[in-house]
């Protein structure tokens, strides 16, 4: 290795030869080597796929943009487009509506009530969603635990249709996003200083005005995450919609389809393109406010 | 070091003979990340069975260079000799060295003899040997009774003692020590002081103790090196740091002094140099040969005498009393000098019928040439 | 906002917040539990309330030779995917948290991307991957998918061990002599070995629960419980289904019984300890 002079501290007087680099032992050298194996298991079968995913929009026989002309062309995955963005939406901001008061209460619990309210969000979370859309069928459907309740009750006097409405899904699909987006919201607020909430008591601001001014501001990264993370994963939402149905397809469900019904694979994976740039750039988002989420709590 | 060693006469290949300490010598090392240098090139030399103690404030390079020599941190250049030997290819487990975290780093998950153990059972020690050299260990800190005791479940001090038997079973002829006192209280960090000192005269061990505590390493070093943006600022004996501070930021950073700034070097006697400062006095003051530019001089509170005593001396002067403290032991003023040189701090030893000067008061200050010393601006 | 709702107003209104979270958590929580009852159903399709109560559907899926071999299928899938992924991710979160390599944030967040991407852009990636090679409907194949998509569990919940200690432990044990593997075996792991299994559990609870991977790469020997469940979802609606549903619902709340269980002896433990 070419010895590097420094530029600044001239060499002690006496010393010709310009000074070696160190051949060091270093920590970091064995990082890189531990590193390699998940490296290449990640690009085998994550990177890999996903590169595949990408050539493969381009092999329609009618030429390699032709999967991307029909996508364009064809109303039904138009629409499917548009539904999914608008169910995301929907879902991510009834989900932070209602997950916002439970975040809070929770951060501020302690003891018993603390890890009661724990086990309620995180029993969900770990619940297969196969399993909670297999729920929600049975309460939705035709003769469903719903329909027959309100029968017997005499609210109605015939079945109401609940599933393949956007409304069953949409309750549905709130269900299961809830989880992903309390634990956030939850991490965020349990980094806001009670002190800081009793100082700006102190400085005259009414309740609301120090949710507004105060722990609004201190919880945003903890509602930026947790929405990101919502919106993301309702965006390839793929279980919940096709056992419930809705008034048009989900992306996930419309490439599934391409796939094994149509088997047209240019076009699903054109689709599939699609949602993995959307995603990717979210989840760039996401890591963002990840970040800043992160230096707020170091700097604590 | 004896009680240690005497439980081995045969010992492991690994362990080298403690009768001294080893040598260690930095050979310009720096170290650099990216265009940010945090260890400019230095030089260093330690000396067998010494206590050499690095200070400075954080961000000073100490912890750096404690780092290169543990081999927790590669140096960019140079080389980091133990015996004559360069180590900085060699990795941290194969240096033979023992270290003292600031925190003592025992491990939570094994009981207190197991920790000192640990050492042993790397290097390949047979159950039996582990069990009567930790028992010895143990033994030199005081600790028998507590071996089956989790770490988590002894005193601050009594985790300190611990931290020192594990670093030191296993004979290492250079223990490390990054401030192993920062987390205890005062008192008993005055108690451990005690105990390290007398630790390191009966281990014979070479110590580097790196602390930002100047107290601390005043009374526990026999050299030291004030450490400041990555170089060493100066190096000495406690006392000669302390009397003969080359810098304003080494007078500062050991002890309280005062300076005077100076504005013409007027003439110059042998050790001796005559300066007219900024504020219009003539001085006499010390001239130590390494300081090249002289621009202030540096007063300890305790080298200034007042009242009769101060008549005579080399330098005197009428001075007005500002502030009059009594702390224990000492009677403390702040005394504006004449002129615009602005005020000294002076410590008089308070003994009774020696009255408290009030404010306000004219009084005699004065020193001799050799109780001032000229130094470098910063 | 605790103390100084002192006012009626804002008692009436910090009440009402109570009661919306009430609602919420009921919300979270009662629709899946529906299942229950059902599965004790005495009907051959699924209604409520039940006429009457037996363990007949308990007992139908006990005799099913389709559940028990997607149960053991989901067994021989889950626990090597799992394994795999724990050793990957420990080693991954080891070099990102410890070592000091450049782009350590970057790294990070690829490894924690399969999990953020929908699962169906990675199927249609690895389904035409794997029948090149034939390993589609193999094991292999599934265990590998699964791997890579429960290797951000581990390396999430490992990092957090990572963190939750300072490195001076390691370099202590460096200093004592440790080579890097026995720094590794006798401190780091011990120290680590909570979030490890927490990781282990939590790959292995997803394997369990994955569907469109398993969907696309298993075949009809292989496939998994999941895969099993929602094939008949869309056949029949026996409250055989429901009687699964509980099965697997148990066993996975317990597992993740354990997985806390073994979070909270770790601090406990850690408590104690002197920590930077």
């Amino acid at each position: 290795m070419a010895g590097k002079v420094a530029g600044a501290s001239a060499p002690a007087p006496g010393l010709a030869a310009p000074r070696q680099r160190a051949a060091a032992w270093s920590p970091a050298k064995g990082g890189l080597l531990l590193l390699a194996l998940p490296l290449a298991m990640l690009a085998l079968f994550f990177l890999l796929p996903l590169l595949v995913v990408l050539g493969q929009s381009f092999t329609a026989p009618a030429g390699p943009f032709d999967s991307y002309v029909r996508l364009a062309g064809d109303s039904a995955l138009r629409n499917a487009l548009t539904y999914t963005f608008q169910t995301a939406a929907i879902v991510t901001l009834a989900a932070l509506v209602l997950s916002y008061p439970v975040a809070f209460l929770i951060s501020r619990a302690q003891g018993r009530w603390l890890v009661i309210g724990m086990v309620f969000v995180l029993v969900p979370f770990w619940t297969s969603a196969v399993i909670r859309s297999y729920a929600w069928l049975v309460l939705l459907q035709r003769r469903g635990v719903l329909n027959e309740m309100m029968l017997a009750l005499g609210l109605i006097d015939r079945p109401l249709r609940l599933t393949n409405t956007d409304i069953g899904t949409h309750v549905a699909m709130v269900q299961i996003m809830l989880p992903f987006m309390i634990l956030p919201l939850l991490s965020a607020m349990r980094g806001i200083d009670a002190s800081v909430l009793r100082a700006a008591a102190i400085l005259g601001a009414n309740p609301w005005r120090q949710f507004l001014h105060v722990y609004l501001p201190l919880s945003m990264p903890g509602v930026g995450a947790g929405c990101v993370l919502v919106f993301i994963s309702t965006l390839g939402f793929y279980i919940t919609p096709a056992l419930l149905g809705g008034s048009s397809q989900m992306i996930a469900v419309a490439i599934e389809q391409q796939v094994s019904r149509l088997l047209d694979w240019p076009l699903a994976s054109a689709l599939a393109t699609l949602l993995l740039v959307l995603t990717c750039l979210l989840f760039m988002l996401y890591e963002r406010l990840n970040r800043r989420l992160a230096g707020a709590g170091e700097a604590r | 070091m004896n009680a240690l060693s005497a439980s081995h006469p045969h010992g492991a290949a690994m362990d080298r003979p403690s009768s001294r300490g080893a040598r260690v010598e930095f050979d310009r090392v720096s170290k650099d990340y990216g265009e940010l240098t945090v260890l400019h090139e230095t030089s260093l030399k330690i000396a067998p069975g010494e206590l050499f103690a690095l200070i400075g404030p954080s961000g000073s390079g100490k912890s750096t260079l404690l780092g290169i020599l543990a081999g927790f941190v590669p140096p960019t250049y140079g080389a980091v000799r133990i015996d004559g030997t360069n180590i900085v290819a060699v990795p941290p487990y194969r240096r033979n060295i023992g270290m003292v975290f600031q925190n003592y780093a025992l491990f939570p998950h094994i009981s207190v003899a197991e920790n000192i153990g640990f050492p042993l059972k790397m290097r390949g020690c047979g159950k039996a040997e582990i069990g009567e050299r930790v028992k010895k260990a143990l033994a030199m800190v005081r600790l028998e009774a507590l071996g089956e005791r989790r770490p988590a479940q002894l005193s601050g001090g009594q985790q300190q003692r611990v931290a020192l038997a594990r670093a030191a079973v296993y004979d290492p002829g250079l223990l490390l020590m990054d401030e192993p006192l920062g987390a205890l209280d005062k008192n008993l960090r005055e108690e451990m002081q005690d105990e390290i000192k007398r630790f390191q005269r009966a281990f014979g061990a070479t110590v580097l103790y790196v602390t930002h505590d100047q107290q601390e390493a005043a009374f526990l070093a026999d050299r030291l090196a004030v450490m400041r943006g990555g170089m060493l600022e100066q190096i000495g004996t406690p006392r000669q740091l302390y009397e003969m501070p080359c810098t304003h930021f080494v007078a500062s950073f050991l002890g309280e002094a005062s300076l005077l700034p100076v504005a013409e070097l007027l003439g110059r006697d042998g050790q001796e140099v005559r300066v007219r400062t900024a504020g219009g006095l003539i001085l006499r003051a010390l001239a130590p040969s390494r300081v090249s530019e002289r621009r202030a001089v540096c007063l300890r509170p305790e080298n200034i005498l007042v009242g009769a005593e101060a008549r005579g001396r080399d330098n005197h002067f009428l001075g007005v009393v500002e502030e009059a403290v009594f702390t224990t032991g000492t009677l403390r003023y702040r005394i504006r000098l004449p002129g615009t040189d602005g005020v000294l701090t002076v410590r008089v030893p308070s003994r009774p019928g020696i009255e408290l000067l009030a404010p306000g008061a004219s009084v005699d200050i004065g020193w001799d040439a050799s109780m001032a010393v000229t130094i470098s601006e910063d | 906002m605790s103390r100084v709702a002192s006012t009626p107003l804002w008692r009436i209104l910090s009440a009402g917040i109570v009661a919306f979270a009430v609602l919420v958590l009921i919300y979270l929580v009662l629709p899946t539990l529906v299942i229950v009852p059902l599965s004790f159903s005495s009907d051959t399709f699924l209604r409520f309330p039940p006429s009457g109560f037996s363990l007949r559907w308990y007992e139908s899926f006990a005799d099913s030779t389709d559940y028990q071999l997607a149960i053991l299928n989901s067994l021989k899938i889950g626990v090597p995917a799992a394994l795999l992924a724990t050793v990957l991710g420990v080693m991954a979160a080891l070099a990102v948290v410890r070592g000091s390599m450049p782009f350590r944030r970057t790294l990070a967040a690829l490894m924690i991307a399969p999990l953020v991407l929908p699962q169906i852009v990675l199927a249609i990636g690895l389904f035409p991957l794997l029948a090149k090679v034939g390993l589609v409907g193999s094991y292999p194949g599934i265990v590998a998918a699964h791997a890579v998509v429960t290797i951000p569990l581990v390396f999430i919940t490992v990092s957090a061990a990572l963190r939750s200690y300072a490195p001076t432990f390691e370099l202590a044990a460096m200093t004592l002599g440790a080579n890097p593997w026995r720094t590794f075996r006798h401190v780091t792991l011990p120290m680590i070995r909570p979030g490890v299994i927490v990781g282990f559990i939590f790959a292995l609870t997803f394997s369990f629960d994955e569907l469109i991977l398993a969907m696309f790469l298993t075949s009809p020997t292989t496939r998994t419980v999941p895969r099993l469940l929602w094939e008949q979802l869309n056949f029949q609606m026996t409250p055989i289904i429901a009687a699964a549903t509980v099965v697997i619902l148990t066993v996975t709340i317990g597992l993740l019984c354990l997985a806390v269980l073994a979070g909270a002896s770790a601090r406990r433990r850690m408590a104690g300890t002197a920590r930077e």
